[in-house]
Parts: C-alpha cells; sequence; structure tokens
C-alpha cells in the first residue's frame, strides 16, 4: 500500500473508481478491464438504456420535434403512449417506453435574459452544464446547482433536483415561469401570476403532465466559492454538522461506510481576486491509483475491509478549493452507479444519517460507496420532497453491477420510519398508497393531471403504480 | 476546367468541418461526448486523431455504431448521450473520428 495518501472529493470518487478496477466495473469513461455488455439492436430497433444501465426499452418511435410548432402538431397528432427523455440520469423507470420516446434536443439555449430582474428563460433540453457555462459567460449565475451536472434542465426540473444548503430550494424552486404543452396540443404559460395552478404541479411534474418546452430561472450575479474539505472523525462530524444546520450553513456531507469517519464539505462565498489568488493544479491521479491498489486488498480480502476503512480516512488532508461557482458545483461522475435517495425532515436528518451508517455496519452490509447527506430548504411545489418542509436528503449508492436491492430495501425501511419522501428520479417502491400520504396536495396534482392528460398519454407502466387509473 | 471538376476540387479542398458536419452533430459533441474523448480520459480514443482512430475505423462502421450503442470498455451503453438517434451516432463516430481543419 503505497504512497496511500488522500485529498477530499479524491477519497470518495476514488472509493468506487477503485472497486470498479478490481471488480470490473464500468464508468462514464474510467479505465475498466472488461466490455461493457449493455443491451444490442433488435431487429434494427435500437435500445435506450440510462446512463446507470438499470432501465432498458425499445421505443418503437423517436421523435424531435425542431420547435414548439412541430412539437404541437406531434401531440395532436399522436394516440400513443410518449415519453420525454433527457440525460438519461433517472434510475428510476421515468422514461422506459415501447411507443413514442422524445428527445427535446432541439429545445436548448439561452432565449432570453431579463438583466434587471435577473431571470432566464432557457430551452427545455439545455444540459444543466451548458446552462452553467452561458451564464457565467453573462455574468450571471445560478443561485445553486446541483453536484451533477448533466442532466437536461426539464428532467432535473421534473424531479426536483437538487443541489445542497438550507438557504437554498432545489432547482425548481427557481422557476418563476415556463411553458408546458400538453397532450391536445395547448401551450400554456404558466407562473405565479398565470395558470398558477398548473404552475405548483409543473415545476415538479415527473413528466407526467405534458412536455415542457422553456424554463425561466431565476438567477443571480455571477460569483466565486471556495470549497474546504475535512475528514472527521464520527462524533466531531455530527457535532460539527448540528451546529452548521443551525447556522444554515452551506455544506453537504460523506459517510464512509464501516468508518468512523466523516467528510465535511464547506462552501462559501469569496471575491474573485480571492479566487483567482489560490487556484493551485489539481493532481488526484496518484491518489487515484493509491485507491485502486487499496481496493483491490478489500477485494482479495474482504476481511480487512473495516480495517482499510477505517484507516484509509486518517490520511485524508484538509483540501481547500477555489473557483466560479458552476467549477465548484459541477462533477464528472465518472463511476456507475445505481442510486437511492430519500428525503427526511430536516430536524431528523442527523438521527437518520446516523441510522443508516450503523446499520451498515451492524448488518455487515457489503459497500463502501460514501454515503451522501444533503439539506435542502422548503418550498411550494406540489410534488416537491421539499413541500413545506426543509429537508435532509438521504443518499445511498452502489456500483451498477453490484447487488443494490437487499441494501436499498435495509435502508428504505429506515427512511420510512422517518417518514422520507422518495427522489422521483432515483431508485424506490412506493407507490400511490404511500405518496397520498406523503404528499398534502397529492388529489389536487391528480385532478389537475387527469385534466391535462386524460387519456393517459404521458404515463408509462412506472407510473401507472404512482398514478393508477 | 469542367464545373464539375472544380465543385469536386472545391470539396476536397474544403476544410471538413466548413461544409460537412451538421452544427447539431457538434452540439451532441459537445454535450455528450467531449467529456471523455477531448483528452482520452480512461483510455477512449481522442478526437479527431486520425492514429488513434484508423483501426478503430478498420473494424467497420457497422461495429462502430454496435460498441456506441451497446458500450464499449469504459463508455457506457449510448455514449452519454441517451436521446441520441442511431443516425446522431452514425454522425457523431464520423465526425469524431476525422481530423478538423482549424477555423
Amino acid at each position: 500500500m503505497k504512497n496511500f495518501k488522500l485529498t477530499r472529493r479524491d477519497a470518495l470518487k476514488a472509493t468506487g473508481a477503485s472497486l470498479a478496477a478490481s471488480a470490473a466495473l464500468t464508468s462514464g469513461c474510467s479505465e475498466a478491464p472488461k466490455s461493457v455488455s449493455g443491451p444490442k439492436s433488435i431487429n434494427g430497433v435500437m435500445p435506450w438504456s440510462n446512463w446507470a444501465g438499470n432501465q432498458v426499452c425499445y421505443p418503437a418511435e423517436r421523435m424531435r420535434p425542431r420547435n414548439e410548432e412541430a412539437l404541437v402538431s406531434l401531440l395532436r397528432e399522436s394516440s400513443g403512449k410518449i415519453r420525454a427523455v433527457g440525460a438519461g440520469h433517472s434510475f428510476s423507470a421515468l422514461v422506459p417506453t415501447d411507443e413514442t420516446m422524445l428527445s427535446m434536443a432541439r429545445f436548448r439555449g439561452v432565449k432570453d435574459i431579463n438583466y434587471e430582474t435577473k431571470e432566464v428563460t432557457v430551452g427545455a433540453g439545455t444540459r444543466l452544464a451548458a446552462l452553467g457555462d452561458a451564464l457565467a459567460a453573462e455574468g450571471l449565475g445560478m443561485i445553486n446547482m446541483p453536484d451533477v451536472n448533466t442532466q437536461s434542465l426539464a428532467g432535473a426540473i421534473a424531479t426536483s433536483t437538487h443541489g445542497t444548503g438550507q438557504k437554498f430550494g432545489s432547482l425548481s424552486h427557481y422557476v418563476t415561469g415556463l411553458t408546458l404543452v400538453t397532450a391536445a396540443g395547448d401551450v400554456l404559460k404558466c407562473s405565479a401570476l398565470e395558470n398558477k395552478d398548473v404552475f405548483d404541479a409543473a415545476r415538479c411534474n415527473i413528466g407526467s403532465l405534458g412536455i415542457i418546452t422553456d424554463v425561466t430561472l431565476q438567477v443571480r450575479d455571477n460569483y466565486y466559492l471556495k470549497e474546504r474539505s475535512e475528514m472527521l472523525p464520527l462524533e466531531e462530524a455530527f457535532e460539527k454538522m448540528e451546529k452548521m444546520r443551525l447556522a444554515k450553513q452551506h455544506f453537504e456531507a460523506y459517510g464512509l461506510p464501516h468508518s468512523n469517519h466523516v467528510l465535511v464539505i464547506e462552501f462559501s462565498e469569496v471575491s474573485k481576486e480571492e479566487s483567482d489568488a489560490n487556484q493551485k493544479e489539481e493532481n488526484s491521479s496518484d491518489v487515484y491509483e493509491s485507491f485502486r491498489t487499496l481496493a483491490g486488498v478489500i477485494e482479495a480480502a474482504p476481511f480487512l475491509r473495516g480495517a482499510v476503512m477505517s484507516i484509509g480516512p486518517r490520511t485524508v488532508e484538509i483540501e481547500e478549493r477555489y473557483g466560479a461557482w458552476n467549477e465548484i458545483f459541477g462533477n464528472v461522475r465518472d463511476i456507475r452507479f445505481n442510486e437511492m435517495e430519500y428525503t427526511v425532515v430536516a430536524e431528523d436528518g442527523l438521527a437518520c444519517f446516523r441510522e443508516v451508517l450503523d446499520t451498515i455496519k451492524e448488518k455487515n452490509i457489503d459497500v463502501i460507496f460514501p454515503i451522501e447527506f444533503r439539506y435542502i430548504g422548503e418550498d411550494d411545489i406540489w410534488l416537491s420532497q421539499f413541500y413545506k418542509r426543509a429537508g435532509a436528503a438521504i443518499s445511498v449508492h452502489n456500483f451498477h453491477d453490484k447487488p443494490h436491492k437487499a441494501y436499498f430495501s435495509e435502508m428504505e425501511a429506515i427512511f420510512d420510519r422517518y417518514q422520507g419522501r422518495p427522489h422521483w428520479g432515483k431508485l424506490h417502491n412506493k407507490t400511490e398508497k404511500e405518496f397520498s400520504v406523503l404528499y398534502p396536495q397529492w388529489n389536487a396534482f391528480k385532478e389537475l393531471r387527469q385534466r391535462l392528460d386524460p387519456e393517459r398519454q404521458f404515463i408509462n407502466q412506472h407510473l401507472e403504480t404512482i398514478f393508477p387509473v | 476546367m469542367s464545373i464539375r471538376f472544380f465543385l469536386l476540387s472545391l470539396l476536397i479542398s474544403a476544410p471538413y468541418s466548413s461544409w460537412a458536419i451538421d452544427p447539431f452533430t457538434i452540439e451532441l459533441y459537445q454535450s455528450s461526448c467531449v467529456i471523455c474523448h477531448e483528452n482520452g480520459a480512461g483510455g477512449a480514443p481522442k478526437s479527431f486523431d486520425d492514429n488513434v482512430w484508423q483501426d478503430r475505423l478498420a473494424k467497420g462502421s457497422d461495429v462502430l455504431l454496435q460498441n456506441v450503442i451497446s458500450g464499449y470498455k469504459g463508455m457506457p451503453p449510448l455514449g452519454m448521450c441517451s436521446d441520441c438517434t442511431q443516425e446522431d451516432f452514425v454522425d457523431l463516430i464520423a465526425y469524431i473520428s476525422t481530423e478538423q481543419a482549424e477555423e
């Protein structure tokens, strides 16, 4: 175990990367020793698969309207099932259909900027990374951003995708207007002043109301961040996190399974000058390789896992990183995995997080993937996980070709005890029965959904369990 | 010089990117492929580098297309472009495997 010294996110990323290398996992663009055996075309029909590879389908038709007029015609003439596809980052079966798969890739880019109100109107198919670059170039910034930025804007909005920080809402929270085309081909402009009921539902719509063509977002002036990462012993970390929660500080944390350590990552706004003065070259390749070696040891001798996971984190140094908001928030996830995420009431977050980490240890669950912990502010969006309650989102992962069902099932039982609400785009086993209790506006959403899509054209097999007839 | 020969010579001498690439293909490349292929991350064949693409192209376009669709080595199925069509992938392979003239 030579040169074993770790830094901030590399510890997390490399934990995954290393296991990937040793267990022949596949990744985005990481080295992988074996070929992927993904779905193949059947009778000339190209398969669709999500990023994680756990959802596959064979759509009979793939449509990509060029503009709103073409989209309206398509919807007016279509009578079959239609599912919109974005970047394919949802783990749940939101997209799969054997009928029509609709891409909004022609609806991309910033369409309008109101510099006075700091609002931007953006094409629904715009990827978050591209939006970040476009805004930064205009001297603007998103108020907050998810830590993965490859999703399409409409997909992220449809599932209340979020970053971290109790002072901040999810992406959906910053939507001030949107355009929705219904199954009948009606174009609805929605905001707090116009079609308000549709607006309150469509800001987190699970792709079940129609097709969104553009979204207007509240943004702010460009800004710079300092990110400080520190690996702390478990009790010290929990004490610090509780203080930061009460002070509503901007941070996230990663608990390392089978270890008594938590990585705490704090964000603070700094001046451009301070950011520029603290630029340094990132160097993680040695760390990456070190963790590969480490995981090789775990794979070869699993009984050493506890010791290795306990000793490793102690070597992680404090690290600081400076940069523009979109550089700091955006991360490449180049290790494929499956994920479950539940949001519990913010005040219960740390207790739930502790129970998750304790259960993994007590039940000796075979996982080394870090547990992600984030706070998010409340909103008033009907099906948002943060509806009328600030939340603590806890995410559990396992590599995409490692067993995850038993692990996730154990975790889901914990989340249920805390009345957790699942992330719509991540794996869960909830049906309408549970959702109708978890969401006070459930019936209002259902009625509106039925009004906008009476023939159930936007309902696929997965959504049948959520919105049964 | 006949018109036909003149047009042909224009085609040959013109920078490939200035006349043949659909801007939408470039957009798809930027949003999905560039992350790994720009610098050859994780062993991905580097974009626009004839040297690394020659052997791959020799396998035949059908093989390359199937590799993108099903995934190959470090590349996930559909190569990070979940909403690409088969035609998009054909265009992207042609784009990425061809040396691009400087603007």
